[in-house]
């Protein structure tokens, strides 16, 4: 470690949270030029580090050294001036303006009698763009760009400070494979020009073609730093969870009749001819790449795609769902795959998030009663395992694992026979995760007919019985899973 | 290294304490001012006279309170309050006793809620634009109805809505507390009421979650348009005449004390408890500069900052 030159140094970082130590003397080195991967369980302590590094948070203790300087980060615009930047998953961009005034937001540069300088601003824009290769214009309104687009917009902001150190978080989660390739290419050049990335993501599988070195967290602790050779993935999650953890064979439980039958769903520029049927019992396997159109087909059934056409047939009745007020009432369930935007209020308690689908049923006469809803709440919160301090808690300061938990225990309270989760493992931690499957087992098992949309094909290999392959808004595949790869379902999602 | 953030957290406990009941601590020191300054403050006469001045007002925040909770907002009582006097009166000019005519008024009022939550969610606009059209309309239309002349000449009977009382204290505020203590029933143990705190927390999510947004809201807008109109019906009886200007500006009064009760714009937050304590604090407010010989001049800058004071207390509390 002594030769390596190191851009990034945060030793014996300790922070604590209104008396909860959330870092316990954590530390992480990045070397110069070197993609440094940070991985932890959801509630490990990467966030909290990285806001510390990027000066959202402040330290209690502990120092932060760049290139061996000590610096104290007081505020992200410190940091960034000092070289810092993070791209989050949630884009801090303004969706109106164009490319190169989002790059220069707030420190435009100006002429000498003071009006700005569009001229120098935009070249040097595209001096960057160059760099990364990228082919959008400085003047494009950004949100007439692609999300992997905004993505290297943000990094394009980040180079205009002239970045060492930039941090990835969860880079990939909303990209397709092919737009992953262009990330990396673009994390690739940016390691030759000498950058230290910090590289934050569920996504072990990628690991082996970008990373250089991970660092697992686990509880607000340092568990290992290891070369990525030395870091398989089993190896990964043995160390994030502490123990390790087997592949499990898919869901087969004994199925009955047909629970939904879709017969040619079509919607104008969505998809297309989309038929296929559920058995209770039955766990289907939804994938496809980026835009082929599986998310669409769930918001159809679910009743939110007004110009969709096709027929729906529901245990042998043929159905119009138009809204998701109708569908719940045919039994359907729809966990979204936004779970902050669609799926929970953000701001309101555990309490009130798990009543809104059971409003009705929590009424004692005219009014709610508060012992029903007290006594849902905490059988709910038993019964999910959710962490929290009580069901008074706001559901923002939960972690996504528990916050995507709330979102299923709270459609499980409407007694559904159609479940339909929407990649429900999406930025979760790997335990919250196995509880999940557990679920998805557990209510296939009850007779409920599953469908589990996902972007992951090793998960849909790990628990549907049959699997819907979908490109381009087309369904390519309906096959049982039986001596299945992941080879053979991208070849049908690229078909 | 604990104790240091446990001081830490009880500081941020005690700044959201202070920023949560800043105004009622003001409220108390006011009423000790006024109480030591003024003779006549403390008094049942005065006290009742506070409430009463009040009331119509603060029937109307119930209101306005659900509909800001919706993250909606509402211009047009105002001209309603107008319209539900002047309707009610000329049916009474027209011979319809006075029982059937208020409900009959109440009703009309009500279907111009209807109407704005009606447009703001089926063409999904913002309550804003609709209200301040509707608001304009309403107007019109209650001027039109009268010639622009104020309508007399109601029964005498007609009296005791407005200033009549029950064991001595006025109806005006008998009917605020009791629309003040459905409305709290209404918004916190019923799932209509619960539906609208979650469809201002996040409208997207609620709608996923199988609640009616669309009915949700052209309830509540018929609701406070419904609590309008009535308000307007009790000023008229107690002036014993339906005036189309009646209400002019109350809209601004009326979001005022549901602000100044924390009441967040943003929608998804907000308890009709501290509405209630909001409507108060104007009226105590207002009641003590005149008391105390304010210029009514002064008394606007008062008020204003007031309300400033408030928002920025709610911005800190976030």
């Amino acid at each position: 470690m002594q030769d390596i030159e190191l851009a990034l140094s945060a030793r014996n970082i300790c922070k604590s949270f209104a008396g909860v130590a959330v870092l316990k003397n954590v530390s992480l080195n990045v070397a110069k030029g070197s993609v440094h991967a940070l991985i932890g369980a959801n509630g490990a302590g990467k966030s909290t580090l990285i806001k510390i590094i990027t000066g959202a948070y402040t330290k209690d203790s502990g120092e932060i050294f760049l290139e061996d300087i000590e610096v104290n980060m007081s505020t992200p615009m410190f940091a960034n001036s000092k070289g810092i930047c993070a791209v989050y998953q949630e884009f801090s961009l303004v969706n109106t303006l164009t490319v190169t005034e989002n790059v220069y937001l707030g420190r435009l540069e100006k002429t000498s009698i003071g009006t700005v300088n569009w001229k120098k601003c935009k070249a040097k824009v595209e001096e960057i763009l160059l760099f990364l290769e990228s082919d959008i214009s400085p003047d494009a309104v950004v949100q007439d760009l692609s999300v992997s687009q905004r993505q290297v917009v943000e990094i394009a902001k980040s180079l205009s400070h002239n970045a060492k150190v930039l941090i990835l978080d969860e880079p990939t989660a909303a990209l397709s494979d092919k737009e992953v390739q262009v990330l990396f290419k673009v994390i690739r050049k940016l390691k030759n020009d000498g950058v230290a990335v910090v590289y934050v993501s569920h996504r072990l599988e990628e690991f082996p073609q970008i990373v250089d070195e991970v660092t697992i967290y686990r509880d607000g602790k340092n568990v290992i730093s290891l070369p990525i050779e030395e870091a398989s993935k089993s190896t990964i999650i043995k160390h994030m969870v502490g123990k390790s953890v087997s592949k499990s064979d898919p869901i087969r439980v004994k199925q009955g009749s047909i629970a939904i039958q879709v017969s040619k769903l079509s919607s104008p520029g969505k998809f297309q001819d989309v038929s296929f049927e559920v058995k209770s019992g039955e766990v289907l396997g939804l994938t496809g790449l980026a835009g082929a159109g599986r998310t669409e087909v769930a918001r159809a059934l679910f009743g939110l795609d007004k110009e969709s056409t096709g027929e729906v047939k529901i245990q042998e009745n043929v159905v119009t769902i138009s809204s998701p007020m109708i569908a719940k009432k045919y039994g359907i369930a729809f966990v979204t795959e936004d779970r902050r935007e669609e799926g929970l209020i953000m701001d309101a308690s555990i309490s009130d998030n798990l009543a809104v689908t059971v409003l009705e049923r929590l009424k004692r006469k005219l009014f709610l009663s508060k012992s029903k809803i007290d006594h849902h709440s905490t059988s709910s919160i038993q019964n999910y395992d959710i962490k929290c301090s009580g069901s008074n808690q706001v559901v923002r300061r939960l972690s996504g694992g528990n916050q995507q938990k709330i979102v299923v225990a709270k459609w499980m309270a409407t007694n559904p026979n159609i479940l339909i989760l929407d990649e429900p493992t999406r930025g979760i931690d790997v335990g919250a995760k196995s509880q999940i499957y557990t679920l998805i087992k557990e209510s296939a098992e009850k007779g409920l007919a599953v469908i589990v949309i996902s972007s992951e094909i090793p998960e849909i290999l790990d628990l549907c019985s049959r699997i819907l392959v979908m490109s381009a808004g087309k369904l390519t595949a309906n096959i049982e899973n039986v001596d299945v790869s992941q080879e053979d379902i991208l070849e049908y999602a690229t078909q | 290294m604990s104790k240091l953030s446990n001081s830490v957290a009880d500081n941020q406990k005690i700044i959201r304490f202070l920023a949560d009941n800043i105004l009622m601590m003001i409220m108390v020191v006011l009423v000790v001012i006024l109480t030591i300054m003024s003779d006549k403050f403390l008094t049942v006469p005065n006290i009742l006279n506070v409430l009463r001045q009040v009331s119509f007002h603060g029937m109307i925040a119930v209101g306005m309170t659900m509909i800001i909770v919706l993250a909606q907002i509402d211009l047009s009582i105002g001209s309603i309050v107008a319209f539900g006097a002047v309707v009610n009166a000329l049916l009474m000019k027209m011979g319809i006793p006075i029982f059937p005519s208020v409900i009959i008024a109440v009703f009309l009022s009500g279907l111009w809620g209807t109407l704005n939550g009606w447009v703001t969610a089926f063409f999904n606009l913002h309550a804003f634009l609709v209200t301040l059209a509707t608001m304009t309309l309403i107007r019109g239309i209650t001027y039109t109805m009268t010639g622009g002349f104020t309508v007399s000449g109601m029964p005498q009977a007609f009296k005791v809505i407005g200033s009549g009382s029950l064991f001595g204290i006025p109806l005006p505020i008998l009917y605020m507390l009791v629309i003040f203590a459905i409305g709290i029933l209404v918004m916190h143990r019923t799932a209509f009421g619960r539906a609208i705190y979650a469809i201002g927390g996040n409208a997207e999510a609620a709608r996923l979650s199988g609640i009616n947004v669309e009915r949700v809201k052209v309830i509540t807008f018929s609701i406070i348009a419904a609590l309008s109109g009535f308000a307007g019906i009790v000023v008229s009886s107690r002036l014993m005449a339906g005036s189309p200007e009646l209400g002019l500006g109350w809209e601004l009064d009326v979001i005022a004390a549901v602000i100044i009760g924390g009441t967040s714009m943003f929608g998804g937050q907000g308890r009709l408890t501290r509405t209630f304590l909001g409507v108060i604090f104007v009226g105590v407010l207002s009641n003590g500069m005149v008391l105390l010989d304010v210029s009514p001049y002064m008394q606007q800058v008062v008020k204003g900052l007031v309300i400033l004071l408030a928002v920025i207390l709610n911005s800190i509390k976030k």
